[in-house]
């Protein structure tokens, strides 16, 4: 035997140990891959497993055999649905920020006496199992000290509990916040738990029966023993008792919060199918060898507590501390857990909605308000579970206890079945089942329970009327709650209407909804929404909430579009749920954060809104369903791969689609730019996809834009997109643009049309140096004649005179050879109307230079009112080009010559000679690069690759006609520009050497 | 999704149909319900790694 004071010191120990835990991880000592880690959540959902596990699972065992294992098999079954039925749960409570399962009720049927319904239901089914916490923790001091245990154990280990739940588990103002010191230290219990049943089962095996052939050998001479096990699975309430686990595993307050509230990855659920229910197999697995051993060592002991009480024949002293500390263990996580997940409930589903907005000072900080209101409902919580184990009578058994609890929950599942799978369910209808349900279980087990303890004196014996027996209350009270519960909820809910809102809500817990949430906010910027806000939430709680959301969301303080602003709304009502409960929440955006109804859904929002159920749907979709989501994958995927910027634009002109080449090219992420309107996107997107949206043309080649430092060139294409004949979901029409990013390409092409230029100058050497060789030649003959007259001052005149003539015919030849070769980068030919007379004649004067060039006579017929808009220095290479071929192909003195005429939106210019022609078979392969037939040195082959490639850039064309022996016609096309001043016309120019 | 519902009807005939006489009859050893329980679970164990390949 031990000394009272001996244990209290052991468990003050070890929950100052858990303490620690707790802290370590709130302050991030222990590695957060420990903390997040999914075992850790599997663990933490061993707080299922409470004094009722620990300490009754053998008196349930010796009472009803193996029917004590369904109490953890049907958790096994509700964790194997985990993709059908925890998941969905999870990802609503994520989602919409809803933190207990009142929260999920109210959310589901918009209802604020849903929540304190279910609420106070919760609360009514929850005391009696926390008061069996308490009296384990009691009666496990009195079995190892033989001594009644003072009431001040109790009461210290209530408020001791109190602490830890205040500190590690209130220390946020809403129960939004995850704890991870909270879920590492229930975790930590459940290793305890664990550790210590399993000591006691090899001391049961090993100590009292000398091991597992002991065991055998004793069995084998107790028959009775194993049938006592067996019979009661083919004799009692097994179906009963696997449908209440299955629901507890899930509904009951504390097993929600831990494995939905405090879920730190969703993933971890996944895991946990399988994890947690290995949890409860290893726990169990010591309850049958322990029962026996308790026959054998302490026959006298209630087997309750056999557990404890086989460790004390033990010769090990640490044994039986170590039992006891599993036992606090039990208790206490069950205790911590339910008084914060019941605390959330009270605070949003009570107290709220009594007093908000509470009525403060202005100077009062409303989330400390909210903090220090959730911290006295734990206080108060925790102390009524000590005052109805105080009023309660105590033969009553733990498993007892619990099963009413686990009754309890059971009528939740109408409900939550209603609230994942069928969108009919109404609001009447569940208050109306759960009413029904709750009026039952009072009936059928509270009355029995107060009856017992003396608190109720009502001569009537409920199980007498529901065909059960005070034994065996279970199918019978359950069977005809749940029944009448699940009738008044199809019954009343078929003959009911459903509000907008709750049909609204509904859609969204069942995921089904096909539209996005219509209407626009009022409200124009995140100012607005916060001056709002601050008029019912005050000041700081409108600044924190918005400021909150725009980071949630990732926006910022300057954000105007509609599409984003109505986004920000919903993440302030999905924060807000987590901090008042989802119907508080509702009720404040709805009343100050108004919509405007009429205003239509953006495409670029319906889309949106449809792909992301698609992607949430991606797993359950099947066949032909699933075939089309990849194909819609497929084509998206290379809509978004495409090495062409894509931006298509909705009817409304917001962006609706944005690629990765757009992003590329403009520097704006995708997540930004779809959504808003063309005319907000920045500079200089804005002008250059607005200004070609509201062109005629649906091309727009080489448009130069400055792109941050560097100034790009970009070809856009647009084509509208046709309004598909069906279809309710997605507005139609609007118009998809192609921008092709053309830098590169232009810069290469500038380069070898330098290169071009620069052999043309070559080619041209001779001549140029015979041009310039004559007047110097001249220059200085006059100079001679000066300085031998150097009297003869008329004399000196004129020749200067003659000086200065020849001077400026050489200037003219160096001007025009700098103008056409200089090359520059593509930002220095800004593109202007460019007289095609001037033009010819400057490409007439170059190819003059030549040998070839000067023994021909060059006609310029082009009118000089026909103009061309592009670059001057390009277009006259095309001339340049096209004047040499004419010139290599002609006999001296033959006629080259050039007209130009309007062809309605077009000027057609025609460059004709009488030379040898092109031969047939070269036709086709004139315009390849390196493509020549002319000896090497005399043509590098790229002069009419660069007149298609330049005449093209003109948005023009390039014809050639040739006959063998009769010469070549080259006409291009290219748009005019009609000077309507200058547009008579005059005679040809004749050049000539 | 199907190979869950899969399981779970598969557990559920399990523990609950007259199939229990095999398993639970009184010639069976006393751990037969922990063995019935630990193959559910390796059910559970394979069926989630399968699925978490194939994400």
């Amino acid at each position: 035997m031990f000394e009272l004071w001996q244990l209290f010191l052991a468990g003050v120990g070890y929950l100052g140990l858990l303490f620690l835990v707790a802290y370590a991880a709130e302050r991030e000592w222990v590695p957060r891959s420990l903390t997040r880690h999914p075992l850790t959540y599997a663990l933490s959902l061993g707080v299922y497993a409470t004094s009722w596990s620990f300490y009754g699972s053998v008196g349930f065992a010796q009472s009803s055999g193996y029917n004590f294992l369904t109490i953890y098999l049907g958790v096994t079954l509700a964790f194997l649905l985990a993709p059908v039925l925890l998941q969905p749960i999870l990802r609503l409570t994520r989602e919409y920020q809803l933190s207990s399962l009142a929260d999920v009720f109210a959310f589901r049927y918009r209802s604020q006496w849903a929540g304190v319904l279910v609420t106070l239901f919760m609360l009514a089914g929850t005391l009696p199992y926390l008061a069996l916490q308490v009296r384990a923790v009691t009666e496990s001091l009195q079995v190892l000290t033989g001594e009644s245990a003072p009431d001040l154990i109790a009461f210290g280990f209530c408020v001791t509990i109190l602490v830890f739940s205040v500190l590690f588990g209130a220390r946020h103002s809403s129960a939004r916040e995850k704890h991870e010191g909270l879920v590492l230290a229930i975790a930590f219990e459940s290793v305890v738990k664990l550790l210590s049943l399993m000591a006691v089962g090899l001391f049961a095996i090993f100590g009292v029966f000398g091991g597992f052939a002991g065991l055998e050998n004793w069995l084998a001479a107790h028959p009775a023993a194993l049938e006592r096990l067996y019979r009661p699975i083919h004799e009692g309430p097994w179906g009963t008792l696997l449908l209440l686990a299955f629901a507890a595993a899930f509904l009951l307050p504390r097993q929600f919060h831990m494995a939905f509230s405090e879920n730190l990855d969703p993933r971890s659920l996944a895991r946990a199918r399988w994890a947690f229910p290995l949890f409860l197999l290893l726990l169990n697995l010591a309850i049958p060898p322990i029962l026996w051993a308790g026959a054998v060592r302490s026959p006298m002991l209630s087997p309750d507590y056999y557990v404890l009480g086989i460790t004390l024949s033990s010769d090990a002293s640490w044994l039986p501390v170590f039992t006891f500390i599993g036992g606090v263990s039990a208790a206490s996580a069950m205790l911590i857990v339910a008084s914060l997940a019941l605390s959330a409930m009270c605070m949003n589903h009570l107290v709220l909605p009594a007093s908000f907005p509470p009525r403060l000072g202005p100077d009062m900080n409303i989330y400390r308000w909210l903090l220090w209101g959730r911290r006295v409902l734990i206080a108060l919580i925790i102390l009524a579970g000590y005052g109805f184990y105080r009023l309660l009578e105590h033969n009553q058994g733990l498993v007892q206890l619990g099963l009413i609890s686990f009754v309890a929950a059971a009528q939740f599942l109408p409900g939550i079945v209603g609230l994942l799978y069928w969108r009919r369910a109404t609001r009447a209808g569940f208050v109306a089942g759960l009413i029904a349900g709750g009026a039952l279980w009072t009936f059928a087990l509270l009355v029995p329970l107060l009856q017992r303890s003396g608190f109720l004196v009502w001569d009537v014996d409920p199980m007498a009327l529901l065909g059960g027996t005070p034994e065996e209350p279970w199918s019978a009270s359950t069977f005809w709650s749940l029944s009448l519960n699940a009738l008044l909820f199809v019954g009343v809910s078929l003959l009911t209407r459903q509000s907008p809102a709750e049909r609204e809500a509904a859609f969204a817990c069942c995921r089904e909804s096909d539209t996005p949430p219509g209407g626009l906010l009022l409200a124009e910027s995140p100012r607005q929404i916060r001056e709002q806000l601050a008029r019912i939430t005050g000041a700081e709680m409108a600044e924190h909430e918005v400021a909150s959301a725009l980071a949630d969301l990732g926006l910022t303080e300057v954000e105007n579009r509609p599409t984003a602003l109505r986004h920000l709304r919903e993440r302030i009502e999905r924060n807000l749920s987590g901090l008042v409960g989802p119907v508080l929440a509702r009720m404040i955006v709805d009343e100050r954060l108004q919509l405007d109804p009429q205003a239509r859904t953006a495409l670029a929002d319906s889309i949106r809104f449809i792909e992301q159920r698609l992607e949430d749907s991606q797993t359950r979709l099947q066949g032909l369903a699933a075939e089309l989501d990849r194909l819609r994958r497929y084509h998206r995927q290379v809509l978004h791969d495409l090495p062409l910027g894509v931006c298509s634009v909705g009817p409304a002109q917001e962006v609706v689609s944005w690629n990765q080449a757009m992003t590329n090219v403009s520097g704006l992420a995708p997540g930004s730019a779809v959504g808003t309107a063309l005319a907000d996107l920045p500079d200089p997107w804005a002008g250059l996809l607005n200004g070609f949206l509201a062109a005629h043309d649906d091309h727009l080649r080489k448009v130069q834009v400055r792109v941050g430092n560097s100034v790009r060139v970009f070809t856009l294409h647009k084509a509208a997109i046709e309004a598909p004949k069906e279809g309710r979901d997605v507005q139609p029409g609007g118009t998809v643009i192609l921008v092709e990013d053309l830098t590169d390409l232009h810069t290469l092409e500038v380069e070898l049309a330098h290169t071009d230029r620069l052999a043309s100058i070559g080619r041209l050497a001779a001549g140029v140096a015979h041009e310039i060789g004559n007047p110097v030649t001249g220059i200085a003959s006059l100079a001679q004649n000066v300085l031998m007259e150097p009297d003869n001052v008329e004399l000196a005149e004129e020749s200067l005179h003659l000086i200065l003539e020849q001077t400026r015919r050489i200037s003219n030849i160096v001007r025009s050879l700098v103008s056409f070769s200089h090359g520059g980068a593509a930002t220095d030919h800004t593109p202007a109307a460019v007289p095609l007379r001037t033009c010819v004649d400057e490409a007439i004067r170059l190819v003059q230079l030549s040998r070839a060039g000067k023994e021909l006579v060059f006609e310029n017929h082009c009118a000089p009112g026909h103009s061309v808009f592009g670059d001057k220095q390009r277009l006259c290479q095309v001339f340049v080009n096209l004047l040499n071929n004419a010139a290599d192909g002609s006999q001296p003195g033959d006629t080259v010559s050039v007209r130009s005429a309007e062809r309605h939106e077009f000027l057609e210019v025609q460059v004709e000679d009488h030379g040898s022609g092109i031969p047939e078979e070269h036709l086709d392969r004139i315009f390849e690069p390196f493509f020549t037939t002319k000896q090497p040195g005399e043509g590098t082959g790229l002069g009419l690759p660069l007149v298609y490639n330049i005449v093209q850039e003109h948005s023009g064309t390039v014809s050639i006609h040739s006959a063998k022996g009769e010469g070549t016609c080259v006409t291009l096309k290219l748009p005019a520009i009609l000077d309507e001043i200058t547009q008579g016309r005059i005679g040809p120019q004749k050049n000539q050497v | 999704m199907d190979r869950t519902l899969i399981l779970f009807l598969f557990a559920v005939f399990v523990l609950t149909s007259p199939l229990k006489v095999i398993w639970a009859g009184v010639a069976a050893p006393w751990y037969a319900p922990y063995g019935i329980w630990a193959g559910i679970i390796a059910l559970a164990y394979w069926l989630e790694r399968r699925q978490r390949d194939h994400v």
